[in-house]
């Protein structure tokens, strides 16, 4: 990836193997090219807030969307949300949460911190396959991000 | 009302009278007004003709002065002449030598002077004979006889004469010579001067003029010429009269008669022309002359005619309008006096009417009695209470021989309205239609407050009774039915085991029952009027509070309160309290009831400590539940956050294992060969079983977690709701379904719908192998409480494991028969259970299932 500014989609997932099916997913329908995956919340606000290692890149060139596992090493999802959406800056850039949990409380919790969308993993591959695609599809093709 | 009516009478006179006072005056002034104008006109002629007379005498005494004046100047002038020394010399050169021309001529420029200087007609110098010497200007060589008279007479008597009037043979003039001798120096007369007058020119113009402007007035000079009078000079009235006209003597009235005859003065009479003159007659010194000033009567009255006239005139148009004003002020009066009459007339009719109207219209029964106790007549109110009449009392009844009235002793009293004026008032009571002719029907009986009072006439006699009556039938009723309602509510309060008592605004008890007496120990007459017994120093500012706040308005309702009782012993009490109103609604004091509690209150006491001890022993029971919750809620929270790491962390390497095996599938396909790809196949077949049962093993776990709500479901049409749901629509056909009306239940929606979409599943599962599958859904009653039941004629079961039938993974059927994982029934009886109810199974293998269940009304237990 030439430039951290290019992203579109941002991928926090700590699972390889789910990371991998995603990405694979999307780039049988071409769109993953702007994808970074990063695997754990504190690299992921790394990201997000310019620090660290991201310190260059522009923070008013967000992702177009975060694709966010709530169960995370380090900080958990609903810790990164709750990180973004306190912050002015960054506080518009979609989120939507993918994992495998259908647990009331998790759904619950993530609606209240504003996130936009809620999608669960389906285990079947034809499932799983037409879940992401279609994610993918609608928020960098259909969706219009905020300015 | 008459004292009233004659005050407001004016006072009037007699017409009559005013008329003959009108007469009498008219009368007066007809007569004393021609007298006073008659009166005013003799005054006023009387003084006019004196001022006449003044004036005329004035006039005839300066003329008469005039003409002395006159004489004596001319006589002056004959003097100069005649006795100038020269003069005389010359002229007795001229007698001695009458041919000498010179002195002559002297004597004719001296005569010439005279005439030029005096305006005399002629001055002549004649001889003692009458001869002319000479003349001025030598115009005159011979005299008149006349003339010469005068010469002679002059020179007889040796003084200055004047002649008399004379005319010259054709001459018109009127001459008048003045003669004077002229002496030598031996005082022989030697000539005579003649100054020669025309009376025209001196004269008649001093006589004749007048000083004011008159139409009528003269001055006239006359002389008496044997037994007539002569004018002398031109009169006004008569042209070319002078020295022509004569009177005789014998015309006494004129006055130049009068004035020959001697009279001198002020003088009426009439003059030449026979009419009324007012005259002054003086004799005029020196000459046989007499002077008549006179005037016209009617000129000189004139004046005094119209003076009278316009006082006539003015009195009579003062009178006329007077006799106007007069009857204008009559008129308007007699107006007046009608419009006043009438206003009065009408104002006692409208009073009249008032009267009557009032009498007649007014509410109250009156009727009027004469002073013999007649009745005259009544009002309309009477008519309707009474029922009577006017036939029947009218001049008939008698108020003193109402057998009634005599028998109650009520006659005396009312003879006293008549004799003493006195105002009476009694009640009766009577059947009313005593009076009518025709009495029929029961007695109609009416009580009567009745007052009698006196009419007085204007002298104040009383000619009248007026008999007011007012029907009091329903008072006293309503007054005895108030006192056995007070009677009743007396007994009532007497008799209440509630104590009942009231006290004014000071605290004074009022009224004290009964049942007071009984609970507080004093006696009613023991506390009436004084202060409330039972308050105590202690509880005297809450009395005074309760007191106030009812007084203000408020109620106590039930409020509990500690009083003493008479003995000493305290008293618990719950009181209710109302403020008690007058008939005009103000308070007026406190009416309190009184229930005595102490032995309730003991009992109330004794609950109240057992009450306390059960609540200790709830509390310790709720801390140990209290205990357990917390303990269950740890427990449950472990168990939460145990099924979300079997939610997340179990089914990430299931959906790996199932991921990469189908990209093996895909990208390796060729090389795994027939047996290769159907290894995948079970793998993935495997892996998805072990997805559904983690998803049904959470469903079950969350089963025990979730909030229930329980409302009344209609059971028939939830479970066909749930069939409906379980079976598509294809395979409805095959299916055969009977479903019974069942009893509504109470019970959390979600979990039932559920427990109905297992149930029915199962069965449709079970049965699916069947030719002709038949599902039965209905209810049973087991005594109060109905049974559910599900049947199904499919495979059934071996009722030795219907033990097993409902636990989690259990399953009596193996995969390949039927798909599953076991949690179904297992879910059906966690649902059921969690409800209270009871489930169970029926069934025989190859026979079908049936599964009963059910849900009491009420929680019973947590399942």
């Amino acid at each position: 990836m030439d430039s951290w500014d290019a992203v579109e989609i941002l991928l926090v997932e700590d699972n390889s193997e789910d990371a991998e099916l995603t990405i694979r997913a999307l780039k049988k329908k071409n769109l993953a090219n702007r994808l970074l995956w990063l695997e754990d919340g504190e690299e992921a606000l790394d990201y997000i807030f310019c620090r660290n290692r991201y310190a260059e890149r522009n923070i008013d060139r967000p992702p177009k969307v975060i694709l966010l596992d709530l169960k995370l090493p380090k900080l958990s999802g609903l810790d990164v949300i709750k990180a973004i959406r306190a912050d002015d800056r960054v506080r518009k850039i979609p989120i939507v949460i993918v994992t495998s949990s259908r647990e009331d409380p998790d759904i619950q919790a993530a609606y209240d911190m504003m996130v936009n969308s809620y999608v669960v993993k389906p285990v079947n591959f034809d499932q799983f396959f037409e879940a992401m695609s279609s994610l993918g599809f609608y928020w960098l093709l259909v969706n219009q991000p905020p300015k | 009302m008459n004292t009233n009516r004659q005050r407001r009478h004016p006072e009037h006179k007699d017409p009559a009278t005013i008329l003959r006072v009108w007469i009498i005056l008219c009368v007066l002034l007809a007569i004393g007004l021609p007298a006073g104008v008659i009166w005013y006109y003799q005054q006023d002629t009387r003084k006019t003709r004196e001022e006449v007379y003044s004036e005329l005498d004035a006039i005839a005494m300066l003329k008469i002065k005039q003409i002395e004046k006159w004489s004596q100047e001319r006589i002056g002038d004959s003097v100069l002449l005649s006795h100038d020394t020269y003069l005389i010399r010359t002229v007795e050169e001229v007698i001695e030598h009458p041919d000498l021309p010179g002195p002559r001529q002297y004597i004719i420029g001296r005569l010439n002077t005279m005439e030029f200087q005096y305006a005399y007609w002629n001055v002549i110098l004649t001889g003692t004979d009458g001869k002319v010497i000479a003349s001025a200007a030598g115009k005159m060589k011979k005299l008149v006889p006349v003339a010469q008279e005068n010469i002679s007479r002059a020179l007889s008597s040796g003084s200055v004469s004047f002649s008399d009037f004379f005319q010259r043979p054709g001459d018109d003039r009127i001459y008048l010579d003045l003669v004077a001798p002229m002496k030598n120096a031996e005082g022989k007369a030697i000539a005579a001067v003649i100054l020669r007058i025309d009376t025209r020119e001196y004269l008649y113009p001093l006589i004749q003029w007048w000083p004011s402007s008159s139409s009528s007035a003269e001055t006239l000079i006359v002389r008496r010429e044997g037994d007539s009078v002569i004018f002398l000079n031109e009169l006004r009235h008569l042209p070319h009269s002078a020295l022509k006209l004569t009177v005789p003597l014998s015309s006494g009235s004129l006055p130049a008669v009068r004035a020959i005859q001697g009279y001198t003065g002020s003088y009426t009479g009439y003059d030449y022309r026979d009419v009324k003159v007012l005259a002054d007659i003086r004799p005029v010194h020196g000459f046989p002359w007499f002077m008549v000033a006179k005037v016209d009567y009617d000129e000189a009255m004139k004046i005094v005619r119209f003076r009278t006239a316009v006082v006539a005139l003015i009195t009579l148009m003062a009178l006329m309008l007077a006799v106007v004003m007069t009857g204008y002020v009559y008129r308007y009066r007699q107006r007046n006096l009608y419009v006043e009459l009438y206003n009065t007339e009408s104002a006692l009719r409208q009073s009249e009417e008032l009267a009557t109207a009032i009498f007649e219209q007014s509410p109250i029964s009156k009727w009027i009695s004469d002073s013999d106790g007649y009745f005259l007549r009544q009002n309309s109110a009477c008519r309707r209470l009474l029922m009577l009449r006017d036939e029947d009392v009218v001049g008939k009844y008698n108020l003193f021989k109402d057998e009634l009235l005599i028998s109650e002793g009520l006659t005396s009293l009312i003879e006293k309205v008549f004799k003493e004026g006195s105002v009476v008032r009694y009640t009766v009571t009577l059947d009313i239609r005593r009076f009518s002719s025709d009495m029929q029907g029961s007695p109609v009986y009416r009580t009567l407050d009745t007052t009698v009072a006196p009419i007085r006439d204007e002298s104040g006699l009383i000619k009248y009774a007026v008999v007011h009556q007012i029907d009091v039938t329903e008072q006293k009723e309503a007054e005895r039915e108030l006192q056995r309602t007070s009677e009743l509510l007396r007994g009532i309060i007497e008799s209440s085991p509630l104590a009942i008592y009231t006290f004014d605004r000071d605290g004074l008890v009022m009224s004290w029952n009964k049942a007071a007496e009984r609970m507080f120990g004093w006696s009613e007459s023991e506390v009436l009027g004084r202060l409330h017994p039972i308050v105590t120093a202690e509880t005297v500012d809450e009395f005074n509070e309760l007191k106030s706040l009812v007084i203000s308005g408020g109620k106590i309702t039930d409020r509990e309160i500690c009083r003493v009782r008479q003995d000493g012993t305290p008293i618990h009490m719950s009181i209710s309290a109302a403020p008690l109103h007058d008939e005009k609604g103000d308070t007026i004091g406190v009416m309190s009831v009184t229930i005595d509690i102490t032995e309730r209150r003991q009992a109330a006491e004794e609950i109240r400590k057992l009450n306390a001890e059960l609540e200790e022993r709830v509390r310790e029971r709720t801390r140990q539940l209290e205990e357990t919750n917390r303990e269950l809620e740890i427990s449950n929270r472990e168990l939460e956050s145990f099924s979300y790491t079997v939610s997340h962390d179990l089914r990430a390497p299931l959906r790996a294992i199932e991921g990469f095996t189908r990209i093996l599938m895909d990208d390796f396909g060729p090389h795994l060969g027939e047996e290769g790809s159907r290894l995948c196949t079970v793998i993935r077949t495997n892996t998805m079983r072990m997805s559904q049962l983690i998803d049904d093993l959470l469903a079950f776990s969350r089963l025990g977690r979730a909030s229930m709500h329980r409302h009344s479901i209609d059971m028939t049409a939830m479970a066909e709701a749930a069939f409906y749901e379980v079976v598509p629509e294809a395979g409805r056909g095959a299916v055969e379904l009977h479903i019974e009306k069942m009893p509504f239940a109470k019970a959390d929606r979600a979990l039932l719908s559920q427990m109905w979409v297992n149930l029915i599943s199962n069965a449709v599962k079970f049965s699916s192998k069947r030719e002709r599958p038949v599902i039965e859904i209905g209810s049973r009653m087991d005594g109060d409480e109905p049974v559910y039941f599900v049947k199904d004629n499919g495979a059934g079961f071996d009722m030795k494991y219907r033990d097993k039938l409902f636990g989690v993974f259990q399953r009596l059927h193996s995969q390949k028969s039927f798909e599953g994982t076991g949690v179904g029934l297992a879910i059906v009886h966690r649902i059921i259970t969690r409800h209270g109810g009871r489930v169970w199974a029926e069934g025989e293998v190859d026979r079908g299932a049936a599964v009963y269940f059910t849900i009491p009304d009420e929680e019973v237990a947590h399942g």
